[in-house]
């Protein structure tokens, strides 16, 4: 009896292990390099967890050890936080977008095909160094929700997958600057998902 | 040149061969019987549109280039052959049955955790929704049959061996075809359909390939030949379903078993 609960447990220990391998899997982040844009992940909707742009001429873009995106739900404003390496250091780059309001990560799917004008919309963009924090003044810029879609693994639903493009100018330091080819392919789930306005 | 005519060629050339080397010499002409047995080699590549994702490898995580599978093909070939020798001129023919079985795999990537990999089998904008399985490896399995004619000319005559070059044709049909997924999650199966379906590609089932091979014959009766093709040039590139091949190599092994020998003047 205590040899088959012995047996038991490992064949339960493995499967457990299994799971969250596979969790593992679909979090980490896959870079697949951009040829024509060096530096920069291509532009995918795989949910490869992965972004990247350009400020001016340095690429901003996704780790491996970060998570490189996290949506926060609250008053009424979806942020969505990406962050990355900029200079050499952890830098953290944050969409405010007003007016959107998803009650669960599947619900991310109303985004898709969405372009936000990130001077007109209500919107705001921050953007945290380790000794600075900008709130920027937006020249002019949009984000494009070119594919959200559910993905489903093995018939189970276990994140939305959020791709698209953006770009913006603005100032820093108040010097002008430019963020161009901005691309994200970002999986959000139950671990980078919080909606704080729920009671 | 299209590669049909090359066949159509080829076989020209191999009868006019085998009609020259009776009516030049009837003495020296020996018939045997070839069984043979090979490695069949195609040069196959995945199809791009075949969607599978990427998977971390390791700790590099710049790595992904096929990263997360492996793709494989390989056969292995059996048949008998009726060969017209003429050892005065060196030329020889012959035609006979082969068999081929070819298995094709798709395999995850076993050096990390992950033994499987997600291939995507439904991706809709009307529900947006993509669905991936977890696949360990799908195998897909040929089994063809066909007439191979082949011309032979012996160039070199040692103590202990003769060298000799082959030009052959083989045309033929695949009558079986199957297809094998093996999901890490048993509870897929009955998804199993939706996922074929994903991995459709057209395939042409009538079978032709042209080679060339080197080879020697050692042994007493020049009995035992290895002949090494390459390369061999397949008529379609759309055989299989999981990938694409256009060339193949083989490596033959051969018994000559002599049936008839004529008389030495």
């Amino acid at each position: 009896m205590r040899t088959n609960i012995f047996f038991a447990s490992i064949i339960l220990a493995s499967f457990i292990a299994c799971s969250k391998m596979d969790e593992y899997n679909m979090m980490t982040s896959i870079f697949v390099e951009d040829p024509d844009y060096p530096g920069l992940p291509q532009y995918s909707e795989w949910g490869y967890n992965t972004f990247g742009a350009y400020i001016d001429r340095v690429a901003f873009v996704s780790t491996n050890q970060q998570i490189p995106g996290k949506v926060v739900v609250r008053n009424d404003t979806l942020q969505l936080i990406l962050k990355g390496n900029y200079n050499g250091e952890l830098t953290t780059m944050i969409f405010m977008l007003g007016g959107h309001n998803p009650r669960t990560y599947s619900d991310l799917i109303d985004l898709n095909g969405d372009t936000i004008d990130l001077k007109r919309d209500p919107c705001a963009v921050q953007f945290i160094t380790s000794r600075d924090t900008f709130n920027f003044q937006i020249i002019e810029g949009e984000i494009f929700f070119k594919k959200v879609q559910r993905l489903y693994v093995d018939e189970e639903e276990i994140k939305c997958i959020v791709s698209g493009y953006f770009h913006l100018k603005t100032f820093m330091k108040k010097e002008p600057i430019a963020i161009s080819q901005g691309r994200f392919d970002l999986g959000i789930g139950y671990d980078n998902f919080f909606n704080l306005s729920l009671k | 040149m299209p590669i049909k005519r090359k066949i159509l060629l080829l076989t020209t050339f191999l009868f006019t061969v085998s009609v020259a080397g009776s009516q030049e010499s009837k003495q020296g002409n020996d018939q045997r019987l070839v069984i043979e047995g090979g490695i069949f080699l195609p040069n196959a590549t995945l199809y791009d549109d075949i969607a599978i994702r990427q998977n971390p490898m390791g700790d590099s995580w710049t790595s992904s280039d096929n990263g997360t599978v492996s793709f494989s093909s390989a056969g292995l070939m059996l048949g008998a052959r009726w060969k017209w020798q003429n050892s005065a001129t060196g030329w020889g023919v012959s035609i006979g049955m082969r068999t081929k079985a070819i298995y094709n795999e798709i395999a995850g990537n076993y050096a990390q955790n992950t033994d499987y990999f997600y291939l995507r089998y439904y991706s809709s904008d009307v529900d947006r929704s993509t669905k991936f399985a977890r696949i360990k490896d799908i195998g897909e399995v040929l089994l063809i049959l066909s007439v191979p004619i082949e011309g032979h000319y012996t160039f070199l005559h040692r103590n202990v061996f003769d060298a000799f070059i082959t030009l052959g044709a083989d045309i033929g049909y695949v009558f079986l075809r199957d297809m094998d997924i093996n999901f890490r999650n048993a509870e897929m199966q009955q998804y199993e359909s939706m996922v074929r379906k994903a991995l459709e590609h057209k395939t042409d089932d009538f079978y032709g390939s042209t080679y060339g091979a080197l080879g020697v014959a050692v042994g007493a009766s020049r009995n035992l030949v290895f002949e090494l093709c390459l390369p061999g040039f397949l008529l379609s590139k759309k055989y299989f379903e999981l990938g694409t091949a256009s060339y193949f190599t083989t490596v033959r092994f051969s018994l000559q078993i002599p049936i008839v020998k004529s008389q030495q003047p």
